[in-house]
């Protein structure tokens, strides 16, 4: 097995097992890059991962930013200054770097400037399944998308090469079956990074200002009209196949892999065009693909990028081939493609024989939906929130959520969820609802999504006087995702002390006046900060302040090990409070008897608070 | 030739970490593997699972009712998973529960797990294996996984065996944790015979 650390070594014809995302980091060192930033997320967080145990090693500069716009800003202004650069995120945060890199596609880059974007066909960790293919389009920049581990790393060479060659962003995307799925990868040849570094002032290439702007334009459409004729030469469009003549099917990214399983199984005499640089689309290579078939069949996820573009292409060289795809409604356009669902719908039109199968659990089966971990401080703040709110007797609460662990919060048993969009939205919407609902309104927030999105939202609601309670649960890094640090974490990028921003601080200096600090594992402080909450009229933020439980376990462990609780019998009346309403995944019952699975306690002692189990039953091993 | 292996359990259990290791046997030997990791939400204690396609498979997702052979860590996540197995496939269940959460809330007990299977996928073959047990048998509760890897391959049923195995354990691990996951492999092969 490779480590992390050794993954930036000299290793030229090696090959490992790398999971997708492994392999975009490996191909940072073949393409010489020396920047690179992100805003974790799932599923692209473990190329940040990575890099991060190679980086000083390997003289690559490695940040995780405040947020997507900021990493792309960052990684733009590097590459302007001479260095390769890369930035990459989770399919949503292409959302939050557009504004910038949009106008970037106008000025144009100097290094080579990759942007990846990690999409999410099927929303495994997502609240949408947007196809980020389309911004492309809309920033008229080229666009490359691998299949396989191997053609992550691959590729993203050549994806620098283009990006140097056009002074052009590139956008590289992924999905989650390519960054996350493990395959042998063969290594090739550490770059040595580029090695002049300097940024020569350039108004009129630079500033997006008339009469430059227009200029810019001009130029853009030009780069990517060359692009175009290039894409009909790069190996990275290719010919994979060649059937009798009758069938073609044009295929990209993740669906390439299932596709070719279902094409072996049913021994399809078809023909395949492969597309690694999508945008722009090989127009000479399709048209003569086009021209080589009866019918042409176009197999990509979600929308219908790719096979937009050829009916359109189709109809200005007048060609009639049939072209099958999501258009004519043989394909689907939701969710990802796995082998069955492209049977399924190859069986339309080719003699594939789609069985139809039925993987339905033949019985019900207890629902186990992802939870808080065992030890989790927000465990602790939202029953003190619940139960505050109870006792206060007010009633229709509007709780806005937010993206992180505690978006958990949404399941049995607190169910305190009842908006969310976006990062950040929490703060936003809960000003929308607080000026027209007439109920009470408390949003949560983490403190890595506070920094991404929530400060101006924040500012905005103090002056706009919003009279709302806002939970900022701070556990000291970007816990889902894998306790990254952010800018209120005492460590940096590289796990390196770092300065870090104080919440409390900035929440005063937006103006709020009404500002608690608690421990969530005080349950009755907790619950005093919520009720005063409730009674002040005006904005008031509650800071619950106790590190991410694995993070705190990772530190932790290498100086004590974890003490359990357990359920002292005799004092247990199974009166099942700390089993239905507090539901710490290591507490559980069993023919009535209530119980603490040892290996997943975590220690922290919570669920022995009176507020927990009134019977004070719950007890240390230890003690 | 493509031999499917799917691994469940419960986050925090090691079913990446598992499926890695069997992945590597298979490539010590030279076969091709692609393995498909779904991460979930939650850090620890939700339903994963990995797909792992020995051979001639391009798509890292094993199709439906093609799995060969299901290695489930925790029973109520072979009961999910099931449904998977192809006609006349098997599965490798270890026999310690996780309740998940839900149980508690709604008061249901946990699923007599035996008697589902029996009743409603009569005549599959299945092998509960008190992992933790021989875990500890082996010299350390962390080795329950590789307890019911060993049973696994000692059926026969993937392109793989136990020195293949070994290799993949001997690139990973060092010191005890070496020596008590060999152990711990070697008495989970013991469990069945062919
Ligand atoms: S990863 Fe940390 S913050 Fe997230 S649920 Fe687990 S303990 Fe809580
Ligand atoms: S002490 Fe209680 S609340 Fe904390 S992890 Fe253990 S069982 Fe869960």
């Amino acid at each position: 097995m490779l480590k992390p650390e050794n993954l930036a070594d000299n290793m030229t014809g090696e090959v490992a097992f790398l999971l997708g995302n492994e392999a975009v980091a490996r191909g940072l060192v073949e393409s010489g890059v020396r920047v690179a930033t992100t805003y974790p997320g799932t599923p692209s967080s473990e190329v940040g991962d990575t890099i991060a145990r190679f980086a000083r090693k390997s003289g690559i500069y490695f940040q995780y930013s405040v947020n997507e716009k900021v990493a792309y800003e960052i990684a733009y202004a590097a590459s302007l200054s001479g260095k390769r650069s890369f930035t990459f995120m989770k399919v949503v945060g292409m959302n939050v770097a557009a504004d910038s890199l949009m106008t970037s596609a106008y000025t144009g880059v100097e290094a080579g400037l990759v942007i990846m974007t990690a999409d999410d066909p099927s929303m495994f960790s997502s609240q949408n399944e947007q196809d980020n293919r389309h911004f492309s389009d809309l920033a008229h920049i080229p666009l490359i998308e691998p299949s396989s581990p191997q053609e992550a790393k691959d590729f993203l060479k050549h994806a620098f090469e283009l990006s140097e060659a056009e002074k052009l962003p590139v956008l590289f995307r992924t999905t989650t079956r390519v960054s996350h799925q493990r395959a042998p990868v063969t290594f090739g040849d550490v770059a040595s990074g580029s090695g002049k570094s300097t940024f020569k002032r350039n108004i009129p290439q630079y500033l997006p200002f008339q009469p430059y702007s227009s200029r810019m334009k001009n130029e853009l459409m030009e780069k990517m009209a060359r692009i175009s004729r290039f894409s009909d030469e790069t190996v990275l469009n290719q010919l994979e196949r060649k059937g009798s003549g009758k069938t073609g099917v044009i295929v990209s990214g993740a669906a390439y892999g299932p596709l070719i399983d279902v094409v072996n199984e049913h021994d399809l005499d078809v023909s395949i065009l492969k597309l690694g640089l999508v945008n722009p689309l090989p127009e000479k290579l399709v048209l003569e693909f086009l021209g080589n078939h009866k019918e042409v069949v176009v197999v990509e996820e979600l929308d219908p990028f790719v096979e937009t573009k050829i009916r359109s292409l189709a109809q200005m060289n007048g060609i009639t081939t049939s072209i099958t795809g999501k258009l004519d409604g043989v394909f689907p356009s939701s969710f990802e493609y796995t082998q069955n669902v492209i049977a399924g719908s190859l069986s339309k039109i080719l003699p594939v024989d789609a069985e139809h199968v039925d993987a339905k659990p033949h019985t019900e089966i207890p629902s186990r939906p992802p939870v808080m971990c065992p030890g989790c401080p927000h465990r602790g703040t939202y029953y003190a929130v619940k139960r505050a709110v109870g006792m206060s007797k007010i009633e229709n609460v509007i709780y806005p959520s937010d993206i992180g662990c505690y978006s958990l919060g949404v399941f049995e048993p607190f169910e305190m969820s009842d908006v969310l969009l976006s990062m950040g939205s929490s703060i936003g919407t809960a000003q929308g609802f607080a000026l027209s609902a007439g109920q009470t309104v408390i949003s949560f927030i983490g403190d890595s999504t506070f920094f991404h999105a929530g400060m101006p939202s924040l500012v905005n609601a103090v002056h706009n006087g919003a009279k709302m309670i806002l939970v900022i649960l701070d556990n000291a890094v970007t816990a889902m995702t894998g306790q990254q640090p952010n800018p209120g974490s005492s460590m940096g990028s590289l796990g390196d002390p770092a300065p870090y921003a104080r919440i409390e601080d900035l929440v005063a200096s937006a103006g709020v006046e009404k500002i608690s600090i608690v421990d969530p594992f005080d349950i009755k402080s907790t619950m005093r900060a919520v009720t005063e909450g409730l009674h002040f009229d005006g904005l008031s933020v509650i800071i619950a302040r106790r590190e991410c439980a694995i993070y705190a376990d990772q530190k932790k462990k290498k100086i004590a090990p974890l003490v359990p609780y357990y359920v002292d019998k005799d004092k247990c009346t199974s009166c099942r409070n700390c089993v239905e309403k507090f539901s710490c995944p290591a507490i559980s019952v069993d023919s009535g008897t209530v119980s603490i699975d040892p290996k997943l306690c975590d220690g922290c002692g919570l669920c022995s608070e009176i507020y927990v189990c009134p019977f004070r039953a719950i007890k240390s091993v230890e003690a | 030739m493509i031999v499917n292996l799917k691994i469940c359990g419960v986050g925090g259990q090691g079913v990446i970490t598992t499926g890695i290791i069997a992945s590597e046997a298979g490539i010590s030997r030279g076969l091709n593997v692609v393995m498909s990791e779904i991460h979930g939400l939650a850090q620890r204690g939700g339903a994963v699972s990995v797909d792992i396609r020995f051979g001639d498979a391009l798509g890292s997702m094993i199709p439906e009712n093609r799995c060969d052979i299901l290695v489930a860590l925790e029973p109520v996540e072979a009961l999910r998973n099931v449904s998977r197995i192809k006609e006349g496939g098997l599965a490798l269940i270890g026999a310690e529960r996780i309740p998940p959460i839900s149980l508690g809330i709604s008061g249901k007990e946990y699923p007599d797990v035996e008697s589902v299977l029996k009743e409603n996928y009569p005549g599959m073959r299945y092998l509960m294996v008190n992992s933790d047990e021989i875990a500890k048998q082996a010299g350390n509760p962390r080795t329950s996984n590789t307890v019911i890897l060993g049973a696994a391959i000692a059926t026969g049923v993937l392109p793989v065996d136990l020195q293949d195995v070994m290799r993949a354990l001997d690139s990973r691990f060092t010191g005890e944790m070496l020596e008590s996951n060999k152990k711990a492999l070697g008495l989970g092969a013991k469990l069945v015979t062919v």
